[in-house]
């Protein structure tokens, strides 16, 4: 019993009498002759404080640097799209009441050609003035701003994306196949996009002649808009906005109201997760303490009666055992207080700072959180401690000399003790009753244990669900990609032409085109949607793979009828299945059916329509812009250098390449998106599990500790080594199979919630629901392993006690 | 039927260079100490609690020991109860010489050998009194499964405990847990109990019937070794022997 | 004769039991006097220990009346008796009861301590040094109690019982656990005690060590049955001898 065993090297204090109260030497020897304990009791509270503390400082230091990210950046909340226009149209938009700010932009999607021939997208963006940026700025980062035309600024992540350097010239590839270099002069951050792995595009910054050199003109298209939104409805003001623009003789093109952005969406759904097992592991360690604590103050019953004895009055008492419960606090939190600050930074720069995008101004955690683990530190023990030490040194002198404290655990009159009564007596072995009913003998003890088993087992099967969730959650994304690579093209092409030509290259053995477009929804109150994507699809499509969520799938002979995707059923939550909506395609409004939902793709809300409606629509019969191959090799490589081939086989052919991609970076990008929030859950994972195993060992040790006289008793009445091992580690299993029964009930229905709850805080829509069963019987194996390894160290020292020392006990 | 089957097995349990199996050899002394010296090393020096024993106790025999606190009476009961090894001499009990047997193989022999009755009764709080008294068969397997509840019935009965062998032991009186802790020691039939000041913490009326109990066994062939420091018990007993100072320096016979 | 410095009136005392109450105690009338060394003689289960733990405030009596020098133990609080005890009592028990991590001498400063008595540690420490050479073993003052023998722990028990000086010194089986040589040893310490003036009551079931004492009271099944007051140590032979026919 190494946890409570009493080491009689003091170590210290024969040079020091005189030197402070002797009732402080009783304190400190308690501290250090029970190292091990001290040090136990401190990990449990430390773990405590160290979760809440670790979460705390990584919640506070991405949302500081999020937010200041943010606000230095100035971003839009609204974007209208229009005719050329000039920086005076700009300040008369500003005047609009409810705009605090607008700035005219000109932007366009371009390409450049990086190693290994592939290309990455880039958005380029024409900036009037870089001094005066007022929505959507760029903070500076390094280099200088461009002021020549063929000179452009880059997103800082770009260096890396594009394998560029500051002072590098790059190639521009433009839709139309044209090329311009632009000669790099520095970097700067844009807080709108997380890591260019995510979002297959980087951002680069010129000149309104840079942006004339690339041709697009030297006048702006697109209005951003900072919005007052206390002066009322985004929408509304936007409007208000529109009909200024209109009255300059310019149609309205399109408009964006910014959203929540996928970053907010990560730092949200992190915090979430974050707070609440912070949380639940403080409640788990504050258990643990409470039960070392009670132990604590039951071995010292003798002593206190000594302490009485000899005229130690009860707040005397008092004061020593809260000194020495604080103790383990500021243990405790001296441990936490570093190990947390390093998680957060750690987390920051190796996890969150490059996948978000965070260009952290500091890595100082708060001081008031520095404050919370102190005083969590010292609240807990304290707290747990307050009870059994009130109950501890109320007890009398008399009770307290013959130890009759030590009798805490009752047998009897319960309702387990008179369901387990009932269990047959002529076959159910004593030895196992024995084991069993010393189980529920300290029913406050076994609780507070098997509550922290219990949801130790729960959320740790409930997390790996979630992770397991998150793939078939990714799996399920794909069903929508249903094949290796993707062209699409700039102009729409005859399908028949389009796919002779794709089968035409070597390695592909399937092919199906796509007519992408897009259409806005026109609401009841006139007011139009964000432009969504349209997916128009052959008869019988093979590569979209649907999960229906209502209604159905789109049938041959559909025409006017249309499938929205979770993500458009999320902004429009008015629609149902069988409503009729206006859809505005190709500047026409026209009626369609909702005939279905189906899930989404994390690409981005999407309606899917048969090609032939889409066609005729579109003035564009027989005809799409985008060919999905079907290639031999499926695996990431093969499809890159599928991904390749097919873009030179289609400019041989004089095809305008828009883009490419394949389904293996699709889903790697889908992938890097959940990577925060599992790391966050394997964290918190391995901090419950740490917390459970603490909790199974401290309880046996105390069990043992409590049961060494009978111990004695069984030897003396003919136990075997074998015997007594079987009994002290039969405890130990009942204990682990009785929480991981009860957490195992309760993982299912925790785990749906928790992959619910991230996958609508992450991605609109809940995950893709899978249990993690394997891990839920790994968890047993592991838990009865613990529980045998917990009961291991006491039961070799039960074997060895001899009757002797049990009954000097005495 | 089983006695001899018991034997075998404590037979199969003798260290090979050990004492030669005695079995059937009745009148071999069931206890036999010779030139037991026990010392403790204390951290004024050696302190020598026994200064060599000599003693032997026949089958059926009730020999009570006598001796006031720290005389010793203790450490000669831990050491034909195997509780304690001797640091010189012979100790033989049941024709085994236990001083071979380590900590766990010694429970498993005292479990079938010898009964233990304790001053403070030391019965299992989480079991029903009944359960106490089956533990000891369970462990060491003896009796079927199912006799062993007719049996440790049988046993309570016997102690005038029927009534409360469903009861758990914190709300039995000192006079009921000691006559439960009397059929536990019986529970496997063991030619010899050993009681540790039995009537030490039981009132003069309670002692008495637990005092008698131990009379009606010895009447019934049980060898007893019984510890106190009543005088006026160890007058009733067949035998008494004297400890003080670590030697034995009196003893008495009665018919 | 003045005052008695203990008088007990009608002193009962009940334990619940499970089978009913049982009455460990069943009405003891006592007084005794200043410097009286008494020796409290009968079997276990006869409440010598409840007696002494009425005399001692560890246990309070379900009926009766105690005072001591002129206070009323029977009705005082829980905190309040541990407050008289640690100032005006001192206890030694059989089994000893030393804290196992204090050194000897730490373990005769702690009723100073908690009393707030003596001055500073320093001061409380040259004084528990002065109290364990008066039980001859000052030498082992740094030791821990686990590093002495049972008689050299006794000693430093009864030195901690003195610490406080106070009123009267009340013993349960000091010498129970002790060898005859040791226990000898250990009485005579009592003895010298006694001689110093003094008050001394204890329990004890040892009948040779009884007669040399001063006053010798028999308890059996919770009442007194003998009170006998010995002018010499003849006479406690006697008396002895007497109790064995």
């Amino acid at each position: 019993m190494l946890l409570f065993e009493s080491i009689n090297d003091t170590g210290w204090g024969k040079s020091q009498n005189g030197m402070i109260r002797i009732r402080w030497y009783k304190v400190i020897s308690d501290l250090w002759s029970h190292r091990t304990r001290t040090l136990i009791v401190s990990l449990a509270v430390a773990v405590g404080v160290y979760a809440v503390g670790a979460i705390m400082a990584t919640q506070m230091l991405m949302l500081r640097e999020f937010h200041s990210d943010r606000n230095e950046a100035l971003l839009a909340d609204a974007i209208v799209y229009t005719q050329p226009f000039d920086a005076k149209l700009a300040e008369r938009v500003q005047e609009v009441p409810g705009v605090i700010a607008a700035e005219g932009r000109q932007s366009l999607r371009a390409r450049v050609p990086v190693a290994d021939g592939a290309r990455r997208n880039i958005e380029i963006v024409a900036i009037d003035d870089f001094t005066d940026m007022r929505v959507d700025r760029y903070p500076f980062i390094a280099g200088r701003w461009p002021d020549k035309r063929n000179e452009i600024m880059l997103e800082h992540m770009a260096l890396r994306f594009l394998g560029v350097a500051i002072g590098d010239t790059i190639m521009v590839e433009l839709a139309d196949g044209t090329h311009k270099q632009f000669i790099v002069t520095g970097t700067m951050h844009d807080p709108r996009y997380p890591s260019p792995e995510i979002t297959t595009f980087t951002v680069g910054a010129v000149t309104p002649a840079g942006m004339e050199y690339l041709g697009g003109g030297a006048l702006f298209t697109e209005m951003r808009l900072r919005l007052d939104r206390d002066a009322g409805e985004p929408r509304a003001i936007v409007t208000a906005v529109e009909q200024r623009i209109e009255r300059s003789d310019r149609t309205i093109v399109g408009r964006t109201i910014v959203g929540r952005s996928i970053i907010e969406s990560i730092v949200n759904t992190a915090v979430m997760i974050l707070s609440f097992f912070g949380w639940v592991i403080l409640l788990l360690s504050a258990f643990l303490v409470i039960n070392t604590i009670s132990a604590l103050i039951a071995q010292q019953v003798n002593q206190i009666g000594i302490m009485k004895l000899v005229g130690a009055s009860r707040g005397q008492m008092i004061v020593m055992y809260l000194s020495l419960v604080l103790v383990f606090g500021v243990l405790a939190f001296s441990i936490a207080i570093p190990l947390a600050t390093w998680t957060a930074q750690y987390l920051m720069t190796n996890l969150i700072q490059d996948l978000v995008n965070l260009r952290p101004d500091s890595l100082d955690v708060p001081l008031w959180v520095y404050g919370v683990m102190v005083a969590i530190g010292v609240f807990i023990p304290v707290l747990a401690g307050l009870f059994p030490v009130l109950q501890g040194t109320r007890i009398t002198t008399y009770a307290a000399l013959n130890e009759l404290g030590m009798q805490t655990g009752t047998t009897g009159g319960g309702f387990f003790d008179r369901l387990l009564a009932r269990l047959p007596k002529r076959w159910l072995q004593r030895p196992l009753l024995l084991a069993i009913r010393n189980t529920l003998r300290h029913k406050g003890r076994l609780l507070r244990t098997m509550v922290v088993m219990i949801l130790g087992t729960a959320l740790f099967i409930a997390v790996i669900s979630v992770r397991i969730s998150v793939n078939t959650t990714q799996e399920d994304f794909l069903r929508y990609h249903q094949y290796d690579v993707q062209v699409q093209l700039q102009e729409s092409h005859r399908i028949a032409r389009l796919e002779s030509a794709a089968l035409a290259a070597p390695g592909v053995v399937g092919v199906e085109s796509w007519a992408l477009g897009g259409a806005t929804r026109v609401r009841p109150d006139g007011l139009e949607s964000n432009r969504y994507q349209v997916i128009a699809l052959p008869e019988a499509s093979t590569m979209v793979d649907p999960i229906i969520q209502a209604g159905r799938w789109l049938l041959p002979d559909d025409e006017y009828a249309v499938v929205l995707n979770a993500s458009v059923v999320q902004d429009e939550p008015d629609v149902r299945v069988g409503d009729r909506i206006t859809l505005k395609m190709n500047g026409r409004e026209r009626e369609w059916l909702v005939v279905g939902f189906v899930g989404s793709d994390a690409q981005g809300p999407k309606l899917y329509m048969n090609q032939g409606v889409f066609g005729y629509e579109n003035r564009s019969p027989g005809r799409a812009n985008s060919v999905q191959v079907i290639t031999e090799s499926h695996d990431l490589l093969g499809q890159k250098t599928m991904e390749a081939l097919l873009l030179q086989h289609f400019e041989k052919l004089g095809y305008a390449v828009r883009t490419t991609r394949t389904t293996q970076t699709l889903n790697a990008q889908n992938g890097l998106m959940f990577d925060v929030i599992v790391g966050f859950l394997i964290l918190n994972a391995v901090l419950l599990g740490l917390v459970g195993s603490l909790g199974l060992s401290t309880t046996m040790g105390i069990n043992m500790l409590e049961r060494i006289r009978e111990i004695g008793v069984l030897r003396a009445v003919g136990a075997s080594n074998g015997a007594i091992r079987r009994i002290v580690l039969l405890e130990g299993l009942v204990i682990a199979t009785l929480s991981w029964v009860i957490g195992f009930a309760l993982s299912y229905p925790v785990a749906q919630v928790m992959s619910e709850q991230i996958g609508v805080a992450l991605l609109d829509t809940p995950l893709s629901f899978t249990y993690a069963l394997p891990a839920a019987i790994a968890w047993f194996f592991v838990l009865l392993a613990l529980a045998v390894a917990a009961s291991l160290g006491p039961a070799r020292n039960a074997v060895r006690l001899t009757i002797r020392e049990v009954l000097a006990y005495e | 039927m089983w006695l001899k089957w018991r034997r075998e097995r404590t037979v199969a349990m003798q260290p090979t260079n050990g004492y030669h199996n005695g079995a059937g050899q009745t009148n071999r002394p069931i206890i036999d100490l010779r030139g037991v010296v026990k010392v403790y090393p204390t951290p004024a020096g050696p302190f020598m609690a026994l200064k060599g024993i000599d003693l032997a106790v026949a089958r059926g025999e009730f020999l009570a020991v006598v001796g006031k606190s720290g005389s010793g009476k203790s450490t000669l009961i831990n050491m034909f109860t195997g509780i304690d090894h001797p640091t010189d001499g012979e100790v033989i009990v049941a024709d085994t010489p236990i001083r071979h047997l380590d900590e766990g193989k010694m429970a498993e022999w005292r479990g079938r050998t010898m009964g233990i009755v304790f001053q403070f009764f030391q019965l299992l709080p989480t079991l029903t009194v009944v359960e106490n008294v089956m533990i000891p068969m369970d462990l060491a397997g003896m009796y079927g499964l199912s006799e062993r509840y007719d049996r440790a019935m049988h046993l309570l009965d016997q102690m005038g405990m029927a009534d409360d062998a469903h009861k758990f032991p914190a709300i039995l009186s000192a006079g009921q847990a000691q006559r439960a802790a009397i059929a536990r020691a019986l529970a496997n039939d063991p030619p010899i109990l050993v009681a540790d000041e039995p009537t030490g913490n039981l009132d003069t009326r309670n002692a008495a019937i637990v005092f008698d109990l131990f009379m009606s066994l010895a009447e019934a062939g049980k060898t007893i070794v019984m510890v106190t420091h009543d005088d006026e018990l160890a007058r009733r007993t067949q035998r008494a022997v004297t400890i003080a100072d670590g030697l034995i320096v009196d003893e008495t016979r009665r018919e | 004769m003045s005052e008695p410095l203990i008088v007990l009136k009608g002193v009962k005392k009940a334990y619940r039991t499970p089978a009913g109450e049982f009455y460990a105690l069943r009405g003891i009338d006592l007084e005794i006097g200043a410097g009286e060394f008494v020796a409290l003689l009968g079997r276990s289960g006869a409440g010598k220990s409840t007696l002494i733990n009425m005399l001692t405030g560890i246990d309070r009596p379900t009926e009766g009346e105690i005072w001591i020098a002129g206070q009323a133990i029977h009705r005082m609080s829980e905190s309040k008796l541990t407050r008289w005890r640690g100032r005006e009592v001192g206890v030694v028990f059989q089994s000893f009861q030393l804290m196992p991590m204090l050194t000897c001498a730490q373990n005769v400063m702690l009723p100073m301590d908690f009393a707030n008595l003596y001055g500073s540690p320093r001061q409380q420490y040259a004084r528990a040094r002065e109290l364990l050479a008066a039980v001859e073993i000052a030498e082992h003052a740094d030791k821990l109690p686990s590093a002495v023998s049972g008689g050299q722990r006794q000693r430093v028990a009864i030195a901690r019982a003195l610490a406080n000086d106070p009123t009267f010194i009340a013993a349960d089986e000091p010498t129970g656990n002790l060898d005859s040589r040791t226990a000898d040893a250990v009485f005579a310490v009592f003895q010298q005690l006694a001689a110093a003036g003094k008050t001394i009551f204890m329990a004890t079931h040892d009948r040779e060590l009884a007669s040399r004492v001063s006053r010798v009271l028999h308890i059996e099944d919770g009442l007194l049955v003998e009170d006998v007051r010995l002018a010499s140590v003849e006479e406690g032979h006697e008396l002895v001898a007497e109790m064995e026919a």
